[in-house]
């Protein structure tokens, strides 16, 4: 496995992907400050850094997909994987392996804007205004759900062997659970009474009625597991501040990278390797 | 045990060199030492900062074997190595594994369809039908039956033998009935030769084999 990690963070080092995921995280960091800058000048609102640290963690799954499908994706078509089983290596570790190299990019991803955030936001906009446990805490949830991410693309790239295909599935997997992640927000979100407007007399009254599309309590608790479990859903959570659950999430996250590093592995013994 | 299998395993996105240290690190090689004698090796030395994937076929495959070499293999598996090369590719490979074989003593199995290439290289053959050997025979033998001969039908077999025995004439005991005599003769004389010593045979053919079709009477 030592063998393995060391040549994949050595094809790493040179990978122009890497490079442009490493500028990319520091893009972002710098057009989020300038953002956040620009309400502060203009509109005088109070900008918290530790909210502009958690805005990542909402692309943080987009751009762990492209990079894990095109990374990985190349080992099936230009027949790395083939070589390593030659060389000796079992598959178990080559998996493994590919899920390690994925999950630490990721990770430095996410550090590397939190570092540019930190080192440019705390001069500009002042310090972090909750306490240091709870920002840990909530950032820790955030680096538990990218493993989470990282696990389900690995999965995907290492079943799949067609690269073209695995970018397709999985940049659509990524947004598919975005979407989900917004449909259970939106269900959540929903009022509990609407304002209605009648007409009597010439005269317009307003009143709030029940809101027919409410959702029941069964359907309210449905949506909430369905949003912890799912890796957006926790990620929106965390960066709009709402979790009710936190103590969970990591948990959940936890429980989808076994369930998928676990089926993947099953899948890729018995995969059939040309 | 170093192998090609199919299509040589080499990242398109990087070098040469590049390729041949993620597979020192992949095989676990304690240094890179090395490195670049087996890019001279392969003919790679100067590809520079070309990647991979801009490489001829011949290129990238003598990349393949380079990458197959990278932990000093006693044993290569090389299959079909010659495939979609044009002739300088061809010879170029062939001279390849006829250095790795003189120079390094390394033992190669080549899985090939190309019987006439195969021929120049190879010391033992395995013939392979419906994934299962049918022949294996050493490079000398197989010369032999591929060798210019006349097939003798004939009755009194122990008088021919008697005498191929005594005039030093190679040759080979089919059947009962037939005899092979290798060598080129000219066939009156030595049909004549024949009479003169009351042997005569029902039947003398001419034969000359190829490689080719040793294989498809094999099968």
């Amino acid at each position: 496995m030592i063998k393995l990690l060391n040549a994949g963070f050595t094809r790493l080092r040179k990978n122009r992907l890497f490079w442009l995921l490493t500028i990319f995280s520091i893009c972002v960091a710098l057009f989020i400050i300038y953002s956040a800058y620009n309400d502060m000048d203009k509109y005088g609102r109070t900008i918290e850094v530790e909210q502009l640290m958690f805005n990542y963690s909402t692309i943080i799954g987009i751009v762990t997909s492209i990079f894990t499908c095109l990374f990985l994706g190349i080992e099936y078509s230009d027949g790395a994987i083939r070589n390593k089983i030659i060389i000796g290596h079992r598959r178990i570790n080559i998996y493994l392996s590919n899920l390690i190299i994925v999950t630490i990019t990721s990770l430095f991803s996410y550090i590397l804007f939190l570092g540019v955030i930190v080192s440019i936001g705390i001069p500009l906009f002042g310090n972090i205004t909750i306490s240091i446990a709870n920002l840990l805490i909530l950032l820790g949830t955030i680096f538990v759900t990218t493993i989470a991410y990282s696990s389900i693309f690995t999965f995907l790239a290492m079943i799949i062997s067609n690269k073209t295909i695995t970018a397709v599935v999985s940049i659509m997997a990524s947004f598919g659970m975005m979407m989900i992640a917004l449909t259970c927000f939106n269900i959540l979100e929903t009022p509990k009474t609407i304002q209605t407007s009648t007409i009597e007399s010439g005269e317009t009254k307003f009143e709030e009625v029940p809101n027919p599309k409410y959702p029941s309590e069964e359907k309210k608790k449905v949506c909430q597991v369905l949003l912890d479990i799912n890796p957006a859903g926790q990620m929106f959570q965390i960066a709009g501040r709402t979790v009710p659950n936190l103590k969970v999430l990591p948990i959940y996250s936890l429980g989808v990278l076994i369930i998928s590093t676990g089926v993947g592995l099953i899948l890729f013994k018995k995969k059939e390797l040309k | 045990m170093g192998a090609i299998i199919e299509t040589p395993s080499i990242y398109g996105e990087m070098t040469a060199r590049d390729n041949l240290i993620e597979q020192y690190k992949l095989v676990g090689m304690p240094s890179l030492d090395g490195i670049d004698e087996l890019l001279q090796l392969v003919g790679l030395s100067t590809t520079g900062k070309k990647k991979a994937k801009n490489f001829s076929l011949g290129m990238k495959q003598r990349l393949g074997i380079a990458v197959a070499l990278a932990n000093n293999p006693d044993f290569l598996i090389l299959d079909e190595p010659i495939n979609g090369l044009d002739p300088q590719g061809i010879i170029e490979i062939r001279e390849l594994i006829l250095k790795l074989n003189k120079e390094r003593r390394i033992t190669i199995l080549i899985s090939s369809h190309y019987l006439d290439e195969l021929s120049k290289i190879a010391t033992h053959y395995g013939f392979l039908d419906n994934g299962s050997i049918i022949k294996e025979i050493s490079s000398d033998e197989l010369m032999k039956k591929m060798e210019h001969k006349l097939i003798l039908k004939v009755r009194n077999q122990k008088e021919f033998v008697k005498y191929f025995e005594e005039n030093k004439i190679s040759y080979d005991v089919v059947d009962s009935k037939t005899i092979n005599v290798y060598g080129k003769y000219n066939l009156s004389k030595f049909i004549n030769e024949l009479s003169k010593k009351n042997l005569i045979a029902d039947e003398i053919h001419e034969q000359e084999e190829s490689l080719e079709n040793y294989y498809m009477n094999l099968i």
